[in-house]
């Protein structure tokens, strides 16, 4: 079956969920990662048993590129500083700024000020091993287990990674929204 | 009696359901008894809502899909 038409025809229905998914996990580099996916997928595509499951499949081999190029970037990760990430709490701070005093509907208010294009800023402004995680396991629904194995590490490693990378998408949705002027534009009354 | 950092640091699994039988029921029997930590929860509930909604409709920019048709022309005329 590896007619190359076939090879196009077969991947291109799953081309714009794995552009979304490789602009999670990478940002501006997606599309030079959904190439490189391609190639590895067009050189493998042979082995393939169930069609069905090109997309699983594709979305497999695009981990595994990013895993590789997050190791290769890991020492320049370690060095960003996030020491006081485990302490912040994104209610507390909303509890005391109260940046919308006539709400009963707090979190679904702070919420609504982020679009599409601001959770994804919030997300891509997060360093790569705690974003990775996070957008595999609450947007692209991975199981954990299944993170650890595509990314090669223990299941415990995920877990705190997960911990950690939801602490900083917190503080960075709030400094975000202070930041963009969010909070002010749309708190007046 | 769980303090309320350890409810908190326990919420997304709670969620996610992945929470183990005993863990879950002192949480639960702590946010019986704690307002602040219902608040918090309700958040965590918010926030995992919104992430879970992020690749709904995705698309592919007309730009890109150009040049990946390109490509894939390319990659099967090696
Ligand atoms: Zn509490």
């Amino acid at each position: 079956m590896k007619s190359e038409v076939d090879f196009a025809d077969l991947v291109r229905p799953s081309l714009p969920r794995l552009y979304g998914m490789a602009r999670r996990l990478v940002g501006d580099e997606a599309e030079d990662m959904v190439q490189e996916t391609l190639i590895s997928a067009y050189r493998c595509v042979g082995q393939l048993q169930d069609l069905q499951a090109i997309q699983s499949w594709l979305t497999a081999i695009l981990v595994n590129l990013c895993r590789d190029r997050w190791r290769a970037a890991k020492r320049q990760v370690e060095e960003v500083s996030i020491d006081d990430a485990d302490d912040f709490s994104l209610y507390r701070h909303l509890v005391q700024e109260d940046p919308f005093p006539y709400s009963d509907s707090l979190h679904l208010d702070f919420m609504g000020l982020f679009g599409r294009d601001d959770v994804h800023a919030v997300l891509v402004a997060m360093p790569e091993i705690y974003r990775g995680p996070l957008v595999l396991h609450y947007i692209e629904g991975f199981a954990t287990k299944e993170i650890a194995r595509l990314l090669s590490v223990p299941l415990g490693t995920v877990l705190a990674r997960l911990h950690r990378g939801r602490k900083l998408f917190e503080r960075g949705l709030w400094d975000y929204a202070e930041r963009e002027g969010l909070l002010t534009t749309e708190a007046a009354p | 009696m769980m303090t309320c950092a350890e409810a908190t640091n326990r919420f997304w699994e709670y969620l996610d359901e992945s929470l183990a039988g005993p863990h879950r029921e002192v949480l639960e029997a702590h946010l019986g008894l704690c307002r602040q930590c219902c608040g918090e929860l309700e958040l965590a509930r918010v926030l995992r809502g919104h992430l879970a909604s992020q690749p709904i409709g995705e698309s592919l920019p007309e730009d890109v899909r150009g040049r990946i048709d390109l490509f894939l022309q390319e990659l099967s005329h090696e």
